[in-house]
């Protein structure tokens, strides 16, 4: 006859041992998961800070690199601000009319008559290149008003284009001596400069054109929060050709040959994991070089 | 026999945690690294598309006559494919549009191979430098001109609007010359003729055209016994022509042009700034007045830049 087999069981201590040690492991993976909580939210703080730094040194050059300072371009350049006439469009007159100038088509590719940044409104400047003698200049006008039409083909002296397209037609304030073939460009005035906003943070802010009232508008944020000017959030340095610094109050039709934008920003939390358990806030910074096509 | 005890598997539940939780942390600083990565990456692909538009711009304007900017119809595009060199993951593409004024709108796209949409265009404007206006006739001469019956004038047709010939006389002289001409060709008389920039041969003509590409400078008197020439042809001295000679282009003296043992086609323009007392003679000649060849033999001399203050420009 067989007799029933014992079952084995616990103590009380090796259940008390078990659920202290329990314990103890779920306490370590409890501050090892913080820590891991902690070191995702630093990396994408950092990761912002960064972020925030490229989007403003992204920006900035492409305003900058067809300045012509010779031209007036730089209408005030400081170390925390600088006030620039921007090109916004470019392109071929392909047909004229009174004081109108017709221009061609933004395509997509290289064989394209036109490029829009932004769109042309009244109150920009048009910069017509005059080729009447050896010594070309650009003529600027002041465009009265903007609207299109569909063209067939440009006139003589202008791109030969097939097939109907529309074209941008651009009215100006006085008569040009421009005809079909004239190059054209447009530029419209901004400033950038480092402001504090209503939440005290630093921002980089844009003051664009208003073509109406023909000022500069309210300061809008681009980019940012950066560290203060004190701080170095946001520095603009000037160069000449030969790569010597032009001091402040720099003189808009010196020969500037290159912009350095330097910005400074820092993380929203201080870095526990990252800077080994510092109370300090990690800053990150990133410096730009531009380098002026259009200087002469 | 004894049965198999059961085993409780908490330390590999244990294991497996840790595993997840270095997996994550690991994950987390790689997905870090990764966009930093990624960001210095687009920066450096901007910079390295920027470099590469500029530099297939350069080339093609460095190389005009090679790649035929000097002989674009007006409003013609023509596009050209670049390698650029250590550039070789990127595709360049330049087009260039002759516009009025001998204006280049060149633009310059750069993209990497594998990713055609992720380009850059940049836009430059250049433009072929001139010395002067057009010769304003088929001859000009500053003194006395003898035509022979056997010279015929004809003027070409297929033209560029900015350099097309409209109702101009067969030859001008300067006032006070002597002319001797055929019936029915038509001779005028105007100062234009006297002044030594209409036959390009102030000093700074002279020296934009010196060693420029299809000029021919000759210092002295100069005879030319037969042959075919193009481009532009400079004499210091007197030009005599013997045998048939095929012209093409520009030809200026500064002393007299004897072709009256020549048999001479010329197309483009002759210009002789002889004193009044030397006549230019002309016999056999047949000339077409084509201010458009002299128009791109200029192009091919003086070799195109970029204009002031605005050539460069980003496009989007």
């Amino acid at each position: 006859m067989l007799t029933p087999r014992s079952r084995p069981g616990f103590t009380l201590a090796e259940l008390l041992i078990a659920l202290a040690a329990a314990a103890v492991l779920l306490a370590v993976i409890a501050s090892i998961a913080l820590r891991q909580q902690r070191l995702f939210a630093e990396l994408a703080d950092d990761a912002a800070t960064t972020g925030r730094l490229r989007e403003a040194i992204a920006m900035l050059p492409i305003d900058l690199r067809a300045v012509s300072p010779a031209s007036g371009d730089i209408r005030e350049a400081r170390d925390t601000s600088l006030e620039i006439r921007a090109t916004i469009a470019s392109a071929i007159v392909c047909d004229t009319g009174g004081h109108t100038l017709t221009l061609g088509p933004a395509l997509s590719g290289t064989d394209t008559f036109a490029a829009f940044l932004a769109t042309v409104a009244a109150g920009d400047t048009a910069w017509v290149l005059d080729t009447r003698d050896a010594a070309e200049g650009w003529i600027p006008r002041r465009v009265t008003s903007v609207s299109s039409t569909t063209a067939a083909r440009c006139a003589n002296g202008g791109p030969v284009l097939s097939g109907p397209f529309t074209a941008i037609v651009v009215a100006l304030d006085t008569l040009l001596p421009g005809r079909a073939g004239t190059v054209v460009r447009v530029t419209r005035p901004v400033r950038y400069s480092l402001y504090r906003s209503s939440d005290g943070s630093w921002q980089l802010g844009a003051r664009d054109w208003n073509t109406t009232s023909l000022r500069l508008n309210t300061i809008q944020p681009v980019a940012g929060p950066f560290l203060p000017p004190s701080a170095g959030g946001l520095v603009f340095s000037y160069f000449d050709s030969n790569g010597a610094a032009v001091t402040n109050p720099v003189d808009p039709r010196a020969g500037l040959a290159l912009v350095r934008v330097s910005a400074r920003a820092q993380a929203n939390r201080a870095a526990r994991v990252l800077g080994a358990a510092s109370t300090e806030r990690r800053a990150d910074s990133l410096d730009v070089a531009v380098f002026l096509h259009n200087r002469r | 026999m004894s049965p198999a005890r059961p085993r409780r598997g908490i330390a590999l539940v244990m294991a497996l945690t840790l595993l997840a939780l270095l997996g994550l942390a690991i994950a987390g600083g790689m997905a870090h690294t990764v966009a930093s990565q990624r960001a210095a990456t687009l920066s450096q692909n901007a910079a390295t598309l920027d470099a590469a538009a500029d530099r297939a711009l350069a080339t093609v304007l460095a190389d005009a006559n090679a790649y035929g900017l000097s002989a674009l119809r007006l409003g013609q595009t023509r596009a050209f494919n670049l390698d650029v060199a250590d550039m070789p993951q990127l595709s360049t593409t330049v087009s260039v549009t002759r516009l009025t004024g001998g204006v280049l709108w060149m633009v310059a796209a750069a993209s990497p191979r594998a990713d055609v949409g992720a380009g850059r265009r940049v836009n430059l404007v250049a433009r072929f430098p001139t010395i002067g206006a057009l010769p304003p006739a088929a001859i000009v001469t500053r003194g006395n001109l003898r035509l022979g019956d056997g010279v015929r004038f004809g003027v070409d047709t297929a033209q560029d609007a900015d350099c097309a010939a409209g109702p101009v006389p067969a030859a001008i002289v300067a006032p006070g010359a002597t002319v001797r001409a055929p019936n029915g060709v038509r001779v005028d008389t105007a100062g234009v003729a006297r002044d030594s920039a209409t036959y390009y041969l102030t000093q700074a003509d002279v020296a934009s055209l010196a060693m420029a590409a299809g000029v021919v400078h000759a210092t002295g008197d100069t005879t030319i016994a037969g042959g075919t020439f193009e481009g532009i042809l400079i004499v210091d001295g007197s030009l005599t022509l013997h045998g048939t000679v095929a012209l093409s282009g520009l030809v200026v003296a500064r002393g007299a042009i004897d072709a009256t043992d020549a048999v001479v086609s010329a197309r483009g323009a002759l210009l002789s700034f002889n004193a009044s007392n030397v006549s230019t003679i002309l016999t056999d000649l047949s000339v077409e007045y084509a201010p458009c060849v002299v128009a791109r033999v200029m192009r091919v001399a003086l070799s195109p830049r970029v204009v002031r203050l605005r050539s460069w420009s980003e496009f989007f």
